[in-house]
């Protein structure tokens, strides 16, 4: 097997006041792994540490225990960021440049032949939907027209391996939708993707592999279909059927199971969705359980 | 390469985005119409008329230049601050790169500014017709001018026998004996200040050697300006001493008022023009011309007597100026930017502006805290503190650059010339500290964690 794209052992960080304090244990020994060619989902509750798990890949923030390997190197070397896109939490660009001037900048870093630059940004911008407002200012984007150009300049250099944090925040569903077919399509070169995000239904829909945190520990992790392939439940989807039927279903599985049996019925969630709500709700139940990652 | 320069050319469009031109516009009129404001109110003499567009002709912009990219340099530290930076970082472009990109563009600015604000200035002095007679040389000659080696400035230093040294050290110790401590250092320097320095009591007279005037035709036309200090042996006694310069057949009598600190101001005396000999050669005398019974001895420190001689071409000493004041400029430009790569805005452009002002006054500072560091010995809490903060200062200062080497300015305000040894040594030191503080931004850049603000 190759060597995994993003590896980390026994990450952490913490985080220290202006003396030297630590205020935040961030992230406590964290082992991810990422293949080649995976679209892996980083999921948790707000302030678990996705973001920091994401910097310290990129060397924003360097860690306080472990190590983490980006592409075989340090996140701190500089040759290897052009193998790499990146789109930060926050949409910070700079405001006096316009949209295609932010793409054309970012692809000169890159040192990229001007007519690759010229052709990438076409290409981009009309990808990210920004056609309508190529040489407007950045500084007078909307929040998802700002994500949507991020989006486009973490992509400026066709990256081996693409690190997008909460892409979908701030965007409408076609946004959000074109995002899940871009990742698809990403998927189908076999580029690699570490994408941390909220919106379970679409993580399910496109990630290989989920690492769940919580406070700043692994929570979960493997592949999709295997973490949610739970032979310890049956699940029934219908129609939405009647009280009365219902109440016949209910008392034809005592009948045959037993009273103790537990049944919930109610709408049906995504399934990761409530594997996400459980994992979670568990950890908070069971503080610092060792945080280690189930199979 | 290609990443430095697109980095500049993003300072360029930002500089562009957030008006910065308007204060360069404005930096620019200052420096068309200031001078006529204060030729207004001025008497009028050429030379003061000269003077008025040195100082808000080029001192005046030159210094809001300088705030002017000292504030968009420390920029950098608001975009690490607002996380924009994060977006560039993490591209395949090292630190050394981003502020090497910075550093280039603003140079080009603000050298440009400063190049259109000389090229006003000699069109200012044009139409001024003679400053001093210092215009009319085309110039073809005054780049030959430059490369002419010029007068030394001052006599060469006197050679002391360190057993003097010593020996007035010992009865300087046992004099202060049982009054306070003075570390032996301290009292080397003061013995040394004192032996190094002539004493000329009343009708007592020195000879001065200068050698090397070569620009005879200006001296002649121009004359030659000869700057000293004095002090008193006892200046609590006496306000004025009275000193005479004598040269040739011609003197040049003077007083001067001795101020009353041990370190004097420098007063100037204007030589006629013939006392220089052919050979370019000048001889000097001072003499003490207090009467006989007064008793006031004359401190003449020879190191600080120096002939200047008249600029030979206008054009060469202003382009010698543009140079200085632009690589100036240049090292600001890297204060700001390691001051940026290592602390928020509003404390980068303090700090950046905090070096600025020390390094021009740091001539003034220097000499004061020698001072308070030469007089501990009048005690008291507040005298203990003064030294000891003083002690502090000078080794701070130590770390400063020092502006106030060579004042370009000034230097072109007295119409001197500034030497090309002078040129290449000031242009050395200032490559060589903003070499060293672009170095370090960019390994503190390097070093510092740019994902959290
Ligand atoms: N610069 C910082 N200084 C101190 N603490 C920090 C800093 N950055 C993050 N933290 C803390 O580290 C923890 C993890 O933050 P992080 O941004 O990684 O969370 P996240 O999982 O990305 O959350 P979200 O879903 O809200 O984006 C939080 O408790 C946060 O307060
Ligand atoms: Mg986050």
């Amino acid at each position: 097997m190759a060597s995994p794209v993003v590896e980390t052992r026994g990450l952490g960080k913490v985080f220290r006041d202006f003396w030297g304090r630590p205020r935040v244990h961030a992230l406590k020994g964290l082992d991810l792994g990422v293949e080649p060619g995976e679209v892996f989902g980083l999921l948790g509750p707000n302030g678990s540490g996705k973001s920091t798990t994401i910097k310290i890949l990129l060397g924003l923030l360097h860690p306080t225990a472990g190590f983490a390997k980006v592409l075989g190197g340090s996140p701190r070397e500089v040759k290897l960021k052009a193998r790499i896109g990146y789109l930060p939490e926050e949409s910070n660009f700079y405001p006096h440049l316009s949209a295609e001037e932010t793409l054309s900048f970012f692809g000169s870093i890159f040192a990229l032949p001007t007519q690759v630059i010229r052709r990438r940004t076409d290409e981009l911008i009309h990808l990210v939907g920004l056609e309508g407002a190529r040489r407007r200012l950045v500084g007078e984007f909307s929040k998802g027209m700002l994500r949507r150009i991020g989006l486009a300049q973490a992509l400026i250099n066709d990256p081996e391996l693409l690190i997008l944090d909460e892409p979908t925040a701030g965007l409408d569903p076609i946004g959000n939708r074109e995002v899940k077919n871009l990742l698809v399509d990403l998927k189908r070169r076999g580029k690699t993707v570490l994408i941390s995000s909220h919106l379970l239904a679409d993580i399910e829909e496109v990630c290989d592999k989920v690492a769940i945190l919580h406070e700043g520990q692994l929570r979960a992790f493997g592949a999709v279909d295997r973490l949610l392939a739970d032979d310890q439940r049956t699940q029934i989807t219908t129609r939405r059927l009647s009280p009365g039927t219902i109440e016949a279903v209910r008392a034809l599985l005592d009948e045959r199971e037993g009273a103790d049996l537990k049944v919930e019925v109610g709408m049906p969630s995504t399934r990761l969705e409530e594997f996400f709500v459980r994992t979670v709700t568990s950890a908070k139940n069971e503080p610092a359980a060792g945080g280690k990652a189930q199979p | 390469m290609r990443a430095v320069l697109a980095v500049a050319r993003l300072l360029l469009a930002e500089m562009r985005g957030r008006r910065t031109w308007i204060p360069g516009v404005l930096i620019v009129a200052i420096a068309f119409f200031a001078p006529l404001f204060g030729e207004r109110t001025g008497t009028g003499s050429l030379r003061e008329r000269y003077h008025l567009c040195v100082t808000y002709g080029i001192g005046l912009p030159a210094f809001l230049i300088n705030l002017l990219m000292i504030t968009v340099a420390a920029s950098m530290a608001r975009d690490i601050e607002n996380r924009r930076i994060q977006a560039l970082v993490t591209k395949p472009i090292a630190p050394w790169q981003i502020v090497l990109g910075l550093f280039g563009c603003l140079l080009l600015v603000s050298g440009l500014l400063s190049m259109v604000i000389f090229t006003m200035f000699s069109a200012r002095v044009a139409e001024l017709r003679d400053p001093g007679g210092r215009v009319a040389d085309p110039v073809q000659l005054s780049i030959r001018r430059l490369l002419v080696p010029r007068a030394q400035l001052g006599p060469e230093p006197k050679t002391i026998d360190p057993g003097l040294v010593a020996a007035m050290v010992e009865s300087m110790r046992s004099e202060s004996q049982g009054v306070h401590e003075v570390r032996r250092a301290e009292l080397e320097k003061r013995a040394l200040k004192v032996l190094r320095s002539l004493q000329l009591r009343p009708g007592e007279a020195a000879d001065f050697v200068f050698r090397g005037l070569q620009e005879t035709s200006a001296i002649e036309r121009d004359g030659l300006l000869l700057r000293f200090v004095v002090h008193s042996l006892k200046p609590w006694e006496v306000g004025r001493v009275s000193l005479q310069w004598e040269a040739g057949e011609g003197s040049a009598e003077m007083q001067v008022r001795s101020n009353l600190v041990p370190h004097g101001v420098p007063a100037e005396v204007l030589l006629p023009g013939s006392v220089v000999g052919k050979d370019g050669t000048l001889r000097l005398r001072a003499r003490n011309v207090e009467a006989a019974d007064s008793g006031v001895t004359v401190i003449l420190n020879p190191e600080r007597v120096h002939a200047l001689p008249p600029q030979g071409s206008f054009f060469a000493s202003e382009v010698a100026a543009l140079w200085l004041v632009v690589s100036r400029s240049a090292l600001l430009l890297a204060v700001a930017l390691f001051a940026s790569s290592l602390f928020r805005f509003v404390t980068a452009v303090f700090l950046a502006l905090f070096v600025y002002v020390s390094a021009l006054a740091s001539g003034f500072l220097r000499e004061t805290f020698e001072l308070f560091q030469g007089d501990s010995h009048l005690g008291g809490l507040s005298e203990q503190v003064a030294g000891w903060a003083s002690r502090f200062g000078a080794l701070a200062l130590s770390f400063l650059p020092d502006l106030s080497r060579l004042d370009p300015l000034d230097r072109l305000a007295l119409g001197r010339v500034i030497g090309p040894g002078e040129l290449v040594v000031e242009t050395a030191w200032i490559a060589a500290e903003s070499a060293v503080l672009l170095a370090l931004g960019g390994l503190t850049l390097r070093r510092r964690e740019l994902g959290k603000p």
